[in-house]
């Protein structure tokens, strides 16, 4: 092809690198802990059962539930599970069964 | 770094190699790379459509590389001094304000 013929574009970044895509220091994320209520009002129970997984104490323990180590709430006793709101906080009981 | 090669013959410059990125900054933001883009292009312009040089001229620009490089006729070289000369002496006052961006040299052809 003869140089008049040439086509070429003036370009004045022609010697400039492209763009980089950008990068995100982001995209990290702890692995899931499946907290929350394991067990809704109205639900029969047998002892031992664990009601709520939490981190720290959302939800308090009440009649016939205990408190885990790391603030699991389980029944005592076999029985159905009761959610109470006392002012601020929250109470589960478990009612034991007759 | 852009590196550019100025071919000279004893009828004058006869060619030009542009090689390379700035690696100023970035597309869109590199003033160095736009500086020597633009004499680069100005002399292609110069060649074809003021010299309206025709055959005889041999022209490569790869954008993937980036490289530009052109040699025209050793008959014309003298007449188109000018332009060619005007554009090496820019293009080393860019090296020479530029160091770390820009290199030149010039090889006897």
């Amino acid at each position: 092809m003869t140089f008049n013929k040439m086509d070429f574009k003036f370009d004045i970044q022609f010697f400039a690198h492209k763009k980089g895509q950008g990068s995100s220091t982001n995209g990290r994320d702890s692995n899931p802990k499946y907290r929350g209520i394991k067990v809704y009002a109205g639900t029969s129970v047998t002892a031992g059962s664990i009601l709520v997984r939490q981190c720290g104490t959302r939800i308090h323990p009440g009649k016939n539930v205990g408190l885990g180590r790391d603030f699991t709430l389980f029944a005592l006793t076999p029985g159905r599970v009761s959610y109470v709101t006392k002012g601020e906080r929250k109470f589960v009981s478990v009612e034991a069964a007759v | 770094m852009t590196v550019i090669t100025l071919f000279r013959g004893k009828e004058g410059l006869v060619g030009l190699e542009s090689r390379g990125h700035s690696g100023r900054s970035q597309k869109g933001e590199d003033v160095v790379c736009a500086a020597v883009s633009a004499l680069v292009h100005a002399l292609l312009v110069g060649l074809r459509d003021v010299a309206r040089l025709g055959d005889g001229v041999e022209c490569e620009v790869d954008a993937e590389v980036p490289l530009i490089h052109v040699e025209w006729p050793r008959e014309r070289a003298s007449e188109l001094n000018l332009l060619t000369q005007t554009v090496a002496l820019s293009l080393k006052e860019i090296a020479s304000g530029y160091p770390g961006y820009v290199s030149i040299s010039e090889v006897q052809s």
